[in-house]
């Protein structure tokens, strides 16, 4: 991706970022409180019309915001930590330590039992067991970004531990706790905290993806994919608004959280080329999954 | 001027984007006749290789030549479109890079390579084929048709050296620019790589040589211009520009260049029990003195999984002690187990049979407390400073921790201790706030040092310190070393492969090959008279600058033996010119001589070697 799509995804995660934040002062209507219009398509006092409960879709999709943000960062700061933990375990080796080594081995594992888990239906279990509501979906969210993060900080452990600063720490006689804390791990936490900001654009599309499912947040709180999915149903009969302006708000927000995300990363651990082709592809797949929720949609 | 090959006339290069422009290379002049080796000298951005790119018309991306001229073989390269500079590299130019793992394609055979870069030029397949044969036996591979067969990474470093140049050779070009072609190989491998490279060019090759190592130069070119910062500083006849340098650039670099000086005064001997294995200590060893006893040492490493197990000999069965106060060296080609020998005299790694003692103290199921006082007596100087410093620990703050972690933390002590320090590895203090890459590499590896001495440690062990820096910086860090052995009474054991580089610094030298001790000995005695077949190739393939136009020997067969199946009997049998059936069958114990011991059943015991070794 170009420097100039960058910039520009920048400039409109920015802009969505302050629309997050103003949200209650800037919605016409209350995203709670039905209006009297019931399914009107867009107008001046509706810019993208109103749902069959007589929501107003522009409130909504607004108020929504909040929601998938809040949740999304929760998620990655809560994946982030699990994350980095697990990843120390599974990474270093703490001076060959049998009992570390052991543990290291069982966490790998574990990572391995995440990931072949598929995330949906776990959301769904997890709704079903604590019932629906932002701390289920936090979970489930979190749950996927675990083992990336943790993934990412293992392997750059592993890497950091045939280097010299470890030997070199070791041949000092700092202890394992030092070096770990004071040189292994700020030297080689970068990817990981720069993966995090890509990882949140990742995040809110998982999120409304769950509550698309019947897995999100409790209904009348706004959410993106409660709403389009709630409006998908009348989309045949030609009330395509409900859920189009969402789901066209929801597709920008990803890419462009996946942009900014990529350049806080590039900045942060310094651009090479090989990096550079890596992201490339990743972008490539939060645009399938954007195409994917769109043809939900 | 038909004999000339390749002229350069004030080439200039620039690099950089947008306004920050700097020149590479400033009016570079050199010229290479048919049949004639043209070296091409300086340090780590002198532009050499920037020179040597532009003649090839290869260079990267955002450096380009912005003036001069470059004929190659009669053609104006410069100003040729990038077709017709292709169908020119092959046939009339080709080139020899530093590392031929990364130029090699890993995925296919190195027959198909050559092939491939012969059909590429409009060569018939069953031609391209012969000539690929043909080209491999001529750069000396032994059964070129299976070594065809072969991909890049079943070869070994000279082997792959040598297909190099075979890929380079496949169109018979009329020059060839070698790279830094032998710096990643071992001295012994590197001897037969000139050895070819100087049969090429008194066939009629011109070869353009990039090298950094004035002795390789001396023996091998007919003539030799000297780059810094992107100029040519001196250029001429070898024998003048190396035997009489007129430009003081050229008179600090073969200061600094180590060469085979003069005797050094003889320090303590290396004691080595005569049998391997033997339990009790040798009675003649002062306990006292013996600062390290190694007793029937062994470090293998295992990889693998059932049934296909793999065991890397890393050492076997070494023996020795190492007195108080004494420097020692420990030499040998690469994979003889100089590093793994040092690491576990570091205790950064635990041996797999046999026992490492630190003043009687075994250092395997040491306690912790007994093991953070063994950190503080012995520290470690690593190779490459880059990675052992921490990017983000100012000088101080490295200094810091190092005093701290050994207990010093009174602020007015930790200063002083801060000015010695300093005063010790010749680091100016002004230098203390700034952070690693803001250093050069010379000064970095200070750093490093300090840091190692910063608990004052008794023991000092340094791998290879200062083989990743620059010739004239090197010296500068061998004279840290010699004076800490020297003054401040450290018992210090380096690394090295380099011979000449440790003479000044060693009083003792500990030569490994395939991770046995072949001879252990008195500096001074081992560069006399070498007695150990081994320690004589050694010692005669170190390139010297005082040897103009003569190559060093090879005096080793072949390459260094495989750690994994290592041979029986004599470990350097299949190497050694003097090998006899009782070296296939026995392995030599090692023997007690009065400046010496060796293993060995047949010692050189004439001192032929002598004169040419120790000649200055």
């Amino acid at each position: 991706m170009n420097k100039v799509g960058r910039r520009l995804a920048m400039l409109v995660g920015g802009l969505s970022l302050l629309l997050a934040v103003a949200g209650p002062w800037i919605t016409p209507y209350d995203p709670e409180r039905p209006t009297a219009d019931v399914l009107m398509s867009p107008s001046a006092s509706h810019p993208m019309g109103t749902d069959a409960s007589g929501l107003d879709v522009f409130s909504v999709t607004v108020a929504a915001y909040r929601t998938d943000l809040l949740i999304a960062l929760a998620a990655v700061v809560l994946s982030l930590v699990v994350g980095i933990v697990l990843g120390v375990l599974a990474g270093y080796s703490f001076g060959g330590s049998r009992a570390f080594g052991i543990l290291g081995k069982a966490v790998d594992r574990l990572l391995d039992l995440v990931q072949s888990i598929p995330v949906v239906i776990l959301g769904l279990a997890l709704v079903a067991t604590f019932g629906r509501g932002m701390p289920s979906v936090i979970a489930a969210v979190a749950f996927v970004n675990v083992p990336v993060f943790a993934r990412l900080l293992r392997s750059s452990l592993k890497s950091a531990e045939r280097g010299g600063l470890v030997q070199a720490c070791r041949s000092v006689g700092l202890s394992e706790r030092a070096t770990l804390l004071r040189h292994v791990l700020p030297n080689s936490l970068d990817s990981t905290l720069a993966n995090a900001s890509v990882a949140l654009g990742g995040a809110i599309l998982l999120t409304a993806a769950l509550s698309f499912l019947g897995a999100g947040v409790r209904p009348p709180t706004p959410e993106w994919g409660a709403l389009i999915s709630g409006g998908a149903n009348y989309v045949p009969t030609g009330q395509w608004w409900i859920s189009v302006f969402p789901g066209l708000v929801l597709s920008l927000t990803v890419v462009c959280f996946a942009l900014a995300g990529e350049s806080v990363r590039d900045r942060l651990s310094g651009a090479s080329g090989r990096k550079r082709s890596a992201d490339a592809g990743q972008t490539d797949a939060a645009q399938t999954d954007t195409d994917t929720v769109m043809r939900l949609a | 001027m038909s004999s000339m090959r390749l002229q350069v006339r004030d080439l200039v290069v620039e690099a950089g984007r947008g306004g920050e422009r700097t020149q590479a290379v400033r009016g570079a002049c050199l010229s290479v006749a048919e049949g004639q080796v043209v070296g091409l000298v300086g340090e780590s951005g002198s532009g050499k290789t920037m020179t040597s790119l532009a003649c090839l018309g290869l260079l990267p991306p955002g450096v380009e030549v912005v003036g001069g001229e470059i004929t190659v073989d009669g053609h104006a390269m410069l100003t040729l479109p990038e077709r017709d500079r292709r169908a020119l590299r092959g046939p009339s130019i080709a080139m020899v890079f530093q590392d031929p793992l990364s130029s090699f394609h890993p995925g296919l055979s190195v027959g198909t390579q050559i092939v491939h870069s012969l059909r590429d030029h409009g060569v018939g397949r069953a031609e391209a084929k012969a000539r690929c044969i043909e080209v491999l036996g001529e750069v000396g591979l032994p059964k070129p048709e299976a070594q065809a067969r072969r991909f890049p990474h079943q070869l070994s470093g000279g082997m792959r050296q040598r297909a190099m140049i075979a890929l380079a050779l496949a169109n018979r070009p009329r020059i060839l620019i070698a790279d830094e072609p032998t710096t990643a190989l071992d001295p012994t491998v590197q001897a037969g790589i000139l050895r070819l490279l100087r049969r090429l060019a008194d066939d009629g090759l011109g070869v353009l040589f990039i090298s950094h190592n004035l002795g390789v130069v001396a023996g091998l070119c007919d003539e030799v211009t000297v780059m810094r910062n992107g100029e040519v500083v001196e250029s001429g006849p070898t024998a003048r520009i190396i035997g009489d340098p007129q430009h003081p650039y050229t008179q600090t670099l073969l200061a600094a260049a180590p060469s085979l000086p003069d005797p050094v005064e003889v320090g303590d001997p290396i004691v080595v029990r005569e049998e391997p294995g033997a339990a009790a200590p040798d009675s003649r060893v002062d306990r006292d003195a013996a600062v390290y006893t190694l007793a029937d040492v062994s470090r293998h490493f295992v990889s693998g999984s059932r049934g296909r197990k793999t065991t890397v000999h890393a050492l076997d069965g070494v023996s020795l002690s190492i007195t108080k106060g004494s420097s020692t060296g420990i030499v040998g080609e690469s994979g003889s187990g100089k590093s793994t020998l040092a690491r576990l005299l570091g205790a950064l790694d635990a041996p797999s049979s046999g026992q490492v003692l630190f003043h009687g103290q075994d250092l395997t199921g040491m306690s912790k407390q007994d093991m953070r006082a063994f950190r503080r007596k012995v520290q470690f100087v690593f190779q490459d400073p880059t990675s052992s410093l921490d990017p983000r620990y100012t000088v101080e703050d490295t200094l810091r921790e190092a005093l701290h972690t050994h207990g010093v933390t009174d602020p007015a002590q930790v200063a002083r201790r801060f000015t010695e320090l300093s005063e010790q590895v010749r680091l100016p203090k002004s230098l203390f706030g700034r952070y690693p890459r803001e250093l050069s590499g010379g000064q970095r590896q200070r750093v490093a040092i300090a840091r190692a001495l910063a608990p004052r440690p008794e023991v000092l062990i340094a791998d290879e310190p200062v083989s990743s820096l620059d010739v004239s910086i090197q010296a500068q860090v061998m004279d840290v070393f010699r004076d800490l052995s020297e003054n401040d009474g450290l018992t210090l054991v380096m690394v090295s492969h380099d011979l000449a580089l440790i003479r000044d610094v060693c009083d003792s030298l500990v030569t490994l090959y395939n991770g046995t001790v072949m001879e252990s000995s008195q500096a001074a005695a081992y560069y006399e008279q070498p007695m150990h077949p081994y320690s004589s190739a050694l010692l005669h393939s170190m390139p010297n600058p005082r040897h103009i136009g003569r190559l060093p020997e090879v005096l080793a067969l072949g390459e260094p033996a495989d750690p994994t199946s290592p041979p029986p009997g004599c470990r350097f049998h299949p190497r050694c010119p003097r090998a006899q059936d009782l070296c296939r069958e026995q392995r030599p114990a090692l023997t007690a001589m009065p400046d010496r011991v060796l293993a060995c059943h047949f010692p050189l015991t004439v001192p032929a070697v002598t004169a040419e070794v120790g000649e200055r």
